[in-house]
């Protein structure tokens, strides 16, 4: 469902190209963590994903489509069956959790019923009933990124990205965020996570694709992180 | 996007960016105003040519026994005198009316007119000069009477009366004008002013059209908010220009010029009301263009 064909990304007044040559296929329904360290390429190749950029060369195709020959006017309808989910959560402050997850659905235009009896069904999903109406300000960082997952995984997205949503919590609480991404795993949607979080990798043992200087140096079914494979 | 979703965005929007709301409709207030008065001042302009350009006449002045003109040789016969009316007639209907004064009339004219001035004492019958006052279908048609009879024996002079009332309306062309520059340069002024409030709002929500843009919503459903905003302080600001407008008929034309100045005829309410719609259109577009100028600019898409 995702295709990486030859693709280089060179950035205008960079002196290496941020992707050289990728080759890479992820099937349906795979978790995936995309590991290398800062500058390696991970966010390069999500970006190129949800079309934040085009590639220089070689083309990303994503849900049958080819990304860099979408329209601009198919973007949104494109982007409608992704989720993603950032590292600093960006939840709206002055709404509420269930406004926040609302927002996903108001803005592609759901009617007021089917955001009424979807939004209380995926709050509790991520394990937050109960506080739908809270402002993200009083919540834990961990209870707001699962306000994040949500609006993410509200529209039944076939694919979810998710840039180091456990980059800003603590261990304990980025384990909750790991089980509740296995759980949306599980129904189906393919999740890709970029992550520098060694602990969280090594757990659960999902395909590890590591980059270093926009090469792919390892792609490893249920891998560890420390393999690097010097 | 529903309505109900539109608007509460709409409110929370202009809401938090307030004293910049408040900037862009006082803004748009002045400029409009300013192309409002310009309006009634050439509204005001067509209406006085229309009602002087009926009543203007030109004057052909015959020959008096002081005439040094070089039609003139002595008075103006009795014949000459004829064929002068005989030569006003053949100009058919261009001609809508003849009236002959004599210098008798014109002396009791000139009596009543500079009554209580001394100039009256020195002044007789004879200084003043027979003529004819002739109407036309058309003041401009004053060159056609010009060349039929500017030649023929007997006349003196012929004078357009237009002429003496073209300084005049030159001078509210230039206030028109002027005022229309005065106006094209705060709209100037509202469309930067728009685009940056336009700019510092995008800013100030990149959080949350980098979700919009995340779920999929559309470029128009996120541009949508920033346009309304924008189109709202429009609307209030032309309603203010409008009001402004309004005050100028009632409070200056209608209380204060119109008494004192029985012989000129004013703009009517309808000709102002006309000029409302206008300030409504000028202030919508110029905002929704700019504001969409801007959002092409400061929100990638």
């Amino acid at each position: 469902m995702i295709r990486f064909d030859h693709v280089s990304k060179q950035y205008k007044n960079s002196p290496r190209p941020a992707l050289d040559d990728v080759d890479l296929t992820i099937n349906q329904g795979e978790f995936v963590f995309l590991v290398g360290s800062s500058g390696s390429g991970k966010s390069s190749m999500l970006r190129l994903m949800v079309k934040e950029e085009k590639p220089t060369t070689g083309t990303v195709t994503v849900n049958d489509v080819n990304v860099a020959k979408l329209r601009n006017r198919k973007v949104p309808a494109f982007r409608r069956k992704l989720g993603i989910v950032f590292q600093d959560f960006r939840l709206l402050p002055n709404k509420t959790v269930f406004e926040n997850v609302a927002f996903g659905m108001e803005v592609i235009g759901k009617s007021r019923r089917e955001i009424r009896a979807r939004v209380p069904e995926v709050l509790e999903l991520v394990g937050l009933e109960g506080k739908e109406k809270r402002l993200p300000s009083e919540l834990s960082g961990g209870e707001q990124q699962r306000v994040a997952v949500a609006r993410a995984f509200v529209n039944n997205p076939s694919l979810l990205i998710a840039d180091e949503p456990t980059g800003n919590l603590d261990p304990s609480t980025s384990v909750g965020i790991m089980k509740l991404l296995d759980r949306i795993n599980r129904t189906g949607t393919t999740i890709i996570m970029a992550t520098h979080d060694v602990a969280i990798v090594d757990q659960m043992r999902k395909r590890i694709i590591q980059l270093d200087s926009g090469h792919i140096v390892r792609d490893q079914e249920r891998g560890i992180y420390g393999d690097a494979g010097h | 996007m529903r309505i109900s979703f539109v608007a509460r965005e709409l409110g929370s929007g202009l809401k938090r960016n307030f004293t910049m709301t408040l900037a862009l409709v006082v803004s748009v207030a002045v400029s409009l105003s300013l192309v409002g008065a310009a309006l009634l001042l050439g509204a005001q302009v067509d209406r006085m040519k229309g009602y002087w350009y009926e009543k203007v006449e030109v004057s052909i002045f015959l020959c008096g026994p002081n005439s040094t003109a070089f039609n003139c040789k002595s008075d103006v016969t009795p014949q000459e005198r004829k064929e002068v009316y005989e030569g006003l007639k053949s100009l058919g209907s261009t001609v809508q009316s003849i009236f002959y004064e004599s210098s008798d009339m014109a002396y009791a004219r000139f009596k009543e007119q500079f009554k209580g001035s001394a100039i009256v004492d020195n002044v007789g019958p004879d200084a003043l000069p027979q003529s004819f006052r002739v109407k036309l279908d058309n003041p401009d048609n004053f060159t056609l009477v010009d060349a039929a009879l500017a030649a023929t024996p007997g006349v003196e002079s012929i004078q357009d009366q237009r002429k003496l009332l073209s300084r005049f309306f030159q001078i509210l062309n230039g206030l028109q004008t002027f005022a229309l520059a005065v106006a094209s340069a705060m709209l100037l002024v509202t469309v930067l002013l728009v685009m940056n409030t336009v700019r510092v709002a995008a800013f100030a929500r990149r959080r949350e059209t980098s979700i919009m843009r995340a779920v999929g919503a559309s470029n128009m459903s996120i541009r949508l908010p920033f346009i309304l905003e924008a189109l709202t302080a429009a609307v209030f600001g032309a309603g203010l220009a409008s009001l402004g407008v309004l005050s100028i008929k009632k409070y200056f034309i209608d209380a204060r010029l119109a008494p004192d100045y029985t012989f000129i005829a004013f703009v009517t309410w309808s000709e102002v009301i006309a000029i409302i719609p206008w300030l409504f259109l000028i202030g919508v577009l110029t905002t929704v263009l700019s504001s969409s100028v801007s959002l092409r600019r400061y929100l990638r898409g």
